[in-house]
């Protein structure tokens, strides 16, 4: 009897204790500003409408600046690009981001050599999607369901990586922190990196594409369609050795599956591969990204693309 | 009892068990023969059970070891390798069954006549993947006692358990993730890094192993055995030699009881004694796997402990010199830093991945230059505060509450229980790292 008076009373006092950090936590995710969540938090706050998302990887998240693209084209854009995000990620994001941004009317989607391998996408089910707020969302692939949470469940929370804790705390104790860029933007500001990167580029290997990743993209073509959301998809440049070609075999054919696509679904597909300054250091933090100056031209060439469009359509 | 052990064994490889049901017959024969036998013949089923046993754990666990170095040294001949899984928990049930003959043989314990009662000693399976090693002394007589259900050994092994638990998934497995990011690809990391990376294996392996050893324990004590203990707070040692006498105390008494005073001990010359506490921890290391690093960090522990005896003299006088006192806590903090120093040193080469690694882990160290320790995306700023504040608390706790709490032995024990049971239980949950991290000693 004292043993299960024992076991009872532990096991109470847990549950309590755990639930109530559940929920601290939950909450501190909702609240915090640091990078990931901050950023997540940003761009679905629903009280803070915007109406032109950015989506894509690093390539995004260091190269499109809002501030430019809302000075040309008029509109209210945020940048949503996340580090190595694939199309899975791309996608996770926007139907997040849908269901928030009620006045949305257009959405760039960034494609990159890496955008079609969702198997090495990091974002995998121990991160945490604190803009999810409608339940459970699941993507049905051929491979299998890929999983996201709305939010940590009771007894969940050592599932999730220590920065996750973190982002709670950080969200718990300071909830008013101002976020470091504006809209999401994460500049390279020091020029280059390329001592370093230059040599990793990866010469040689094929772009990975699977039909699978490539239902992805058609379910972003899909949710936007739906949303009566304007999708334009775009390719950021790269610098001379990674452009196609140069180091991937495949590339040209990758790039002609994906205008194919855009056709077929009558989307338009600016492909800035071989802008001007692609050939430029001066313009590169490395092989794969922009510094700000190359970021800046960039951007301001995909604005005026898009102002023809929008104004075209 | 016997039945659940079977099963606990054959979850791996299930034909295995017939190799184990060999080595337990042979060795319960051995056991009683050697008991019925005139004196010659005893030490002839003696030696019968050690080929019988070592010839198992040969062919297993070291052939392919020797071979690939045959192969390696003449390139003329290549010799075939097995292609085979080494059974779970080969080395220690082996020197469990060994433990039992040699017993018998000095006297020290009678034969036991009950197959099942001996088979369960070998194959017991709370202690059969990775100890505590245990002595038939200890345990055999266990069996034959009828155990009924107590409430106060089944408390002291659920909260040992629970404790096992909170070093394993907390601690081991967090710092893991550090460890291996940094082992796995040193090239990557600066010298400061390997240092960190290095203290923080250090912990990594003693919570791993004591937290399994504690489960162990825990588990057999739930159904009222009393296993021996396996860990004795080691990182406290003031020497090499007093880190061995807390650190895997089942395994070092064994070489100890086994080979150290069968080559002799002490009661040999100088030179030869020194010549046994080598030998013992080159085998030693040799016995944790068959790999060159193995047999380097053995040597090297070796190495420490025939050093600090060559040099007691020296080192005394110099403290004499500098007015230190032997129990001085200056002399302690300095003497525990050391050896936990050196300790970790050695794990570097049980931790690398081949020789070549650990010394270039080595040379990284102490070459490269010494900068903050950075995060990584994996293991961020916030990771390490939380590593080394739980690292704290651990060796805070274990010096000085933990074995109250688990035996019941502090005044207010009911208040003491539950706060434990809580605590415990809750940062298990919240802050525990579940990526099914198998326990480091179960590959031995």
């Amino acid at each position: 009897m004292q043993l299960i008076r024992y076991f009872f009373t532990v096991g109470l006092v847990v549950i309590l204790i755990t639930a109530f950090v559940t929920r601290f936590t939950n909450k501190g995710l909702r609240q915090s500003h640091v990078d990931f969540y901050g950023k997540m938090n940003a761009a679905f706050d629903s009280t803070k409408q915007t109406n032109a998302l950015l989506v894509g990887s690093s390539r995004v998240l260091v190269h499109l600046d809002p501030k430019i693209i809302d000075s040309v084209t008029g509109l209210n854009s945020y940048n949503l690009g996340l580090n190595a995000a694939s199309i899975k990620t791309c996608f996770n994001i926007l139907s997040g981001a849908i269901k928030c941004q009620k006045q949305l009317k257009v959405v760039v989607l960034s494609i990159d050599y890496n955008t079609f391998s969702i198997e090495q996408d990091p974002y995998k089910d121990a991160y945490y999607y604190p803009f999810e707020n409608e339940g459970l969302y699941v993507i049905k692939t051929d491979s299998g369901n890929v999983r996201l949470v709305h939010k940590i469940r009771l007894f969940d929370v050592s599932l999730y990586d220590d920065y996750v804790k973190y982002a709670a705390i950080d969200g718990l104790l300071r909830p008013k922190r101002i976020l470091q860029y504006y809209k999401g933007y994460v500049p390279h500001l020091e020029l280059n990196d390329f001592d370093n990167k230059l040599n990793s580029a990866t010469a040689g290997n094929e772009i990975t594409y699977s039909t699978e990743a490539f239902k992805i993209l058609k379910l972003c073509i899909a949710i936007c369609k739906q949303h009566n959301v304007k999708l334009i998809m775009v390719m950021a440049p790269y610098f001379k050795d990674q452009s196609p070609g140069k180091n991937f075999p495949n590339a040209a054919e990758y790039i002609n599956t994906i205008e194919l696509t855009a056709k077929q679904n009558e989307i338009p597909f600016y492909n800035y591969t071989n802008m001007s300054i692609a050939g430029e250091r001066e313009y590169f933090y490395n092989v794969n990204h922009l510094n700000i100056k190359g970021a800046t031209l960039y951007t301001k060439a995909l604005a005026d693309s898009i102002k023809k469009y929008l104004e075209s359509n | 009892m016997l039945l659940a052990s079977c099963y606990f064994y054959m979850a791996f490889i299930p034909v295995y068990i017939l190799i184990l049901a060999g080595t337990i017959i042979i060795d319960y024969c051995a056991g009683i023969l050697i008991e019925n036998a005139a004196p010659k013949k005893r030490k002839l089923y003696l030696l019968l059970s050690i080929v019988a046993n070592i010839g198992v754990l040969a062919v297993f666990k070291y052939y392919n070891f020797f071979i690939e170095n045959i192969n390696a040294v003449a390139s003329s001949v290549q010799l075939p390798l097995l292609g085979i899984l080494l059974p779970i928990g080969l080395s220690f049930h082996t020197f469990q069954a060994l433990s039992y003959t040699i017993e018998v043989y000095r006297g020290n314990q009678k034969a036991e006549r009950h197959f099942g009662i001996y088979a369960l000693y070998v194959m017991f399976y709370p202690q059969l993947v990775a100890g505590p090693i245990e002595r038939p002394q200890n345990l055999l007589h266990q069996f034959h006692d009828r155990h009924v259900f107590n409430q106060n050994n089944f408390f002291i092994g659920f909260k040992m358990m629970l404790w096992g638990m909170f070093k394993k998934v907390v601690i081991a497995d967090r710092l893991a993730i550090f460890v291996n990011q940094v082992y796995d690809s040193p090239s990557d990391f600066n010298g400061s890094m390997i240092f960190l990376a290095t203290i923080f294996f250090a912990v990594q392996i003693y919570c791993d192993f004591s937290g399994y050893s504690s489960i162990a324990i825990g588990a057999a004590r739930t159904m009222g055995f009393k296993l021996m203990t396996n860990f004795e707070t080691p990182y406290r040692a003031k020497n090499i030699n007093e880190f061995w006498k807390r650190w895997h105390i089942s395994l070092s008494t064994w070489f100890k009881d086994y080979l150290y005073i069968s080559l002799g001990g002490n009661r040999v010359s100088v030179p030869r004694w020194y010549l046994n506490l080598f030998l013992v921890f080159l085998i030693s290391g040799f016995w944790h796997g068959a790999n060159w690093i193995f047999i380097i960090w053995g040597a090297l522990h070796g190495f420490y402990l025939v050093f600090a005896m060559a040099t007691k003299n020296i080192k005394n006088s110099i403290i004499k010199k500098i007015h230190l006192t032997k129990s001085s806590s200056i002399n302690t903090a300095l003497q525990i830093t050391t050896t936990f120093l050196l300790v970790s040193f050695a794990w570097i080469f049980f931790r690398a991945k081949n020789v070549s690694d650990a010394f270039y882990l080595i040379k990284k160290m102490f070459s490269d230059k010494w900068l903050f320790p950075e995060a990584t995306a994996i293991f961020t700023y916030f990771s390490m505060i939380l590593s080394v504040g739980l690292i704290i608390f651990l060796f805070y706790a274990e010096s000085t509450f933990i074995t109250k709490i688990i035996e019941s032995r502090l005044q207010d024990k009911k208040r003491a229980n539950l706060f434990f049971g809580i605590a415990v239980l809750t940062m298990i949950l919240l802050l525990g790292v579940f990526q099914k991290l198998s326990f480091i000693y179960f590959q031995f």
